[in-house]
């Protein structure tokens, strides 16, 4: 049996994962989209949390299903990060312009 | 955001799938073997591959605008897998479970994890990398 | 922990077992195949390991409750300014009902084999020896059979390590 709907790994474009963050041109829309990825962390980083209770507590859980939770609060955390930065760049850029 | 730019277009369910599927068809295979000798056992399979590429197979319709809804194609994660008796009409002596192929799917399904979980590993490491330019 | 796979690991190792107690029958009943007088007097009759499925509990569930700060049947009660409120509780729960494999041991009840020896000290007054309903050439089948449904048993919980070693890599 193979391990038949595997996509290839080429699927992932990570032109397309700047161009997500890079589409910002209002301020409101800025604070909008750092609230959404602030409220998607914080969801999969519960979801994190429920799994690991789960696990603890006895529930039935996969070992796959708490890494791949744990993996990805992680990485939306990391994104999340790698943005706050980037505005922070900006916001210091914007700064030393002389006026 | 972060889910549809970043999880979404990597195509991270379908691998998920295959582990839940996996992970499950490994407990058939267990609970086979431990009753290779238990008279009155039925054996077990569970049933997954075949019942995705029948909902593949219903048609999907083509959307001419943005507008329209999707419709007949199937999510992966919606495609329940089942467990059923065999029914192959084996016969060991005691009852209808053929450890020969239980050995061969309980392999199979070992291997077939262990692939799954690479692959996805290697999907987290490649959106790591497309966010923070490091691997781990 | 209790997951898919940590269950497997719980049914193969009660193949295992299983098929050790068939593999102790079988070398008991090829141990005493001429045994033609035991403890009670009579010849030895051969022993069958009979399998079957067992529904049991599982090990009962944790639960994890959060208790409030304040007020409530379930919240704590703080005597003392310092201590941090809220706090978190055990309480056990009955698990759901899984399903593994058991073994017993019966007599056989087929009848014993009749040997004319009239030399033999048990042989009855005809000359006739009643001897043990043991076949040698079957329990060593028997025991092939078993050590090959261990192995198997065995695979299976290898398998289930293996996996669960490779999801730990995700």
């Amino acid at each position: 049996m193979s391990v038949d709907g595997v996509r290839g790994l080429g699927s992932i474009d990570p032109r397309r994962v700047y161009q997500a963050a890079e589409q910002t041109p209002s301020p409101e829309s800025f604070a909008r989209t750092l609230s959404q990825a602030v409220s998607e962390v914080d969801a999969l980083q519960s979801r994190r949390d429920q799994m690991v209770e789960g696990m603890v507590t006895g529930a039935p859980t996969e070992a796959h299903d708490v890494m791949v939770a744990a993996e990805e609060a992680k990485l939306a955390f990391d994104m999340l990060l790698e943005v706050r930065n980037k505005l922070l760049d900006a916001y210091q850029e914007i700064m030393r312009m002389q006026v | 955001m972060i889910r549809t730019s970043l999880f979404a277009q990597a195509h991270l369910d379908e691998l998920k799938r295959a582990l839940t599927v996996y992970a499950s068809r490994h407990q058939v295979v267990a609970d086979n073997i431990a009753n290779v000798e238990t008279p009155g056992y039925r054996a077990q399979e569970l049933r997954f591959e075949e019942l995705l590429a029948g909902s593949q197979r219903r048609l999907a319709g083509v959307r001419t605008h943005a507008a329209h809804l999707p419709v007949g194609q199937n999510d992966i994660a919606d495609v329940p897998e089942e467990i059923v008796a065999q029914d192959e009409g084996f016969d060991n002596g005691t009852n209808d479970v053929n450890i020969d192929r239980e050995m061969t799917e309980l392999a199979t399904t070992d291997l077939s994890y262990r692939l799954a979980t690479r692959l996805l590993s290697m999907k987290y490491t490649m959106l790591r990398s497309a966010v923070t330019g490091q691997v781990r | 922990m209790s997951s898919g796979m940590f269950e497997s690991l719980r049914v193969s190792a009660t193949g295992m077992s299983s098929q050790r107690v068939k593999m102790d029958v079988v070398a008991q009943n090829i141990a005493n195949a001429e045994t033609t007088r035991t403890a009670e007097g009579t010849p030895y009759r051969r022993q069958r390991a009979v399998f079957q499925q067992v529904l049991e509990r599982k090990l009962a569930r944790l639960q994890l409750q959060r208790l409030r700060a304040t007020g409530g049947a379930s919240s704590l009660t703080r005597t003392d300014e310092r201590h941090l409120p809220g706090g978190l509780r055990l309480t056990r729960q009955d698990g759901a009902e899984g399903v593994s494999v058991d073994v017993g041991r019966a007599p056989d009840a087929s009848e014993f084999r009749v040997v004319f020896d009239p030399g033999h000290p048990d042989a009855d007054a005809e000359g006739y020896v009643l001897l043990p309903n043991v076949n040698v050439i079957n329990e060593m089948v028997d025991m092939i059979t078993a050590s090959r449904a261990y192995e198997a048993n065995v695979s299976a919980v290898q398998a289930a390590k293996d996996m669960f070693a490779k999801a730990l890599e995700i």
